[in-house]
């Protein structure tokens, strides 16, 4: 259970991240040529997986409390971030992300850099810039989830990697943006999950004795789903009024 | 100068990651302080019950302001 708590939320939100960064290492490629773009991508890739394998061993040696009062509300802010932008996309407050549209306007930007003179340095930065932001909030979420042990760190970075590998592989096999990842769904889903567990964590860290112990979990996930719809169908109401 | 420019627009696409709305973040801080006082010198079981109440609350201010716009 505890591994499945580590892997899965990893491959979700990394499918997330990596759609993201693909569609501006896409625009990149196309526009600029793939030597740079797959150049910067990689690089960004490297330096990481650098972060994973320095960070994530020596998070298992911090105290007990202190990380999960860090840890947990680390996770409570970001999991509150994707839950609050799922809920107004979903409520209609806010467009759906357009996948296709930051697509095009990744190409417009890759199009007005520089012209290049050798290797095209500018294109590889914007396509490392792309991946190395997305790619640290799967680092976040890797390290977060998996800094309970060994096994919990390998469960994190296979769902991590997987996500990348489907990605990466359907990115380049239709070569265009994956506008058809139900992305708001899946922000909704993990953005709840990190709540859940950002607030079970740091309550425990900072001394909170949840009744059930951690029978708690499933009723906080239950709670924040149910609370999280409530908000979805009361802003589609609002707006239906107004 | 300009290093400075682009460490400051750094440090602000990074701080980005964890805040998206200003009312969200402050109450999940409210929340957090709260629970941390409260666990130890009152109920530490209805602590994270209260820490859940007051995030939730801060979320749901957040979001009907956003809703309006």
């Amino acid at each position: 259970m505890d591994l499945l708590i580590a892997a899965l939320p990893a491959f979700l939100a990394s499918l997330v991240e990596f759609v993201e960064a693909l569609t501006i290492v896409l625009a990149v490629g196309l526009t600029r040529g793939w030597r740079p773009s797959l150049s910067g991508a990689v690089a960004a890739g490297v330096l990481l997986a650098a972060m994973v394998l320095g960070f994530g061993p020596s998070l298992a040696r911090v105290d007990d409390h202190v990380f999960k009062a860090v840890i947990g509300s680390l996770l409570l802010l970001f999991g509150l971030r994707w839950l609050h932008k799922a809920i107004l996309r979903y409520g209609g407050a806010v467009a759906l992300r357009d996948e296709q549209a930051k697509f095009a306007a990744g190409e417009a930007s890759a199009s007005a850099l520089p012209e290049a003179h050798g290797f095209d340095w500018a294109g590889a930065a914007v396509s490392f810039k792309a991946t190395l932001l997305e790619g640290l909030e799967v680092v976040f979420i890797v390290l977060a989830l998996g800094a309970k042990g060994s096994d919990a760190l390998v469960a994190a970075t296979l769902g991590a990697l997987a996500a990348a590998a489907v990605v990466i592989g359907t990115g380049f096999a239709v070569r265009a943006p994956l506008s058809r990842v139900p992305e708001n769904a899946l922000k909704f889903f993990v953005g709840g999950m990190l709540c859940s567990f950002g607030m079970f964590w740091a309550g425990e860290g900072l001394g909170v004795d949840w009744p059930g112990g951690d029978v708690a979990l499933p009723v906080l996930l239950a709670s924040t789903f149910g609370l999280a719809w409530t908000m979805v169908t009361a802003i589609r109401e609002r707006r239906v009024a107004a | 100068m300009k290093a400075l420019r682009l460490l400051l627009a750094g440090a602000q696409e990074l701080l980005s990651l964890l805040v998206d709305d200003v009312l969200t973040f402050v109450g999940a801080v409210v929340g957090l302080t709260g629970t941390y006082l409260l666990a130890h010198h009152l109920s530490d079981a209805w602590a994270g019950y209260l820490m859940y109440a007051v995030v939730w609350v801060f979320l749901a201010i957040s979001l009907t302001r956003a809703a309006r716009r």
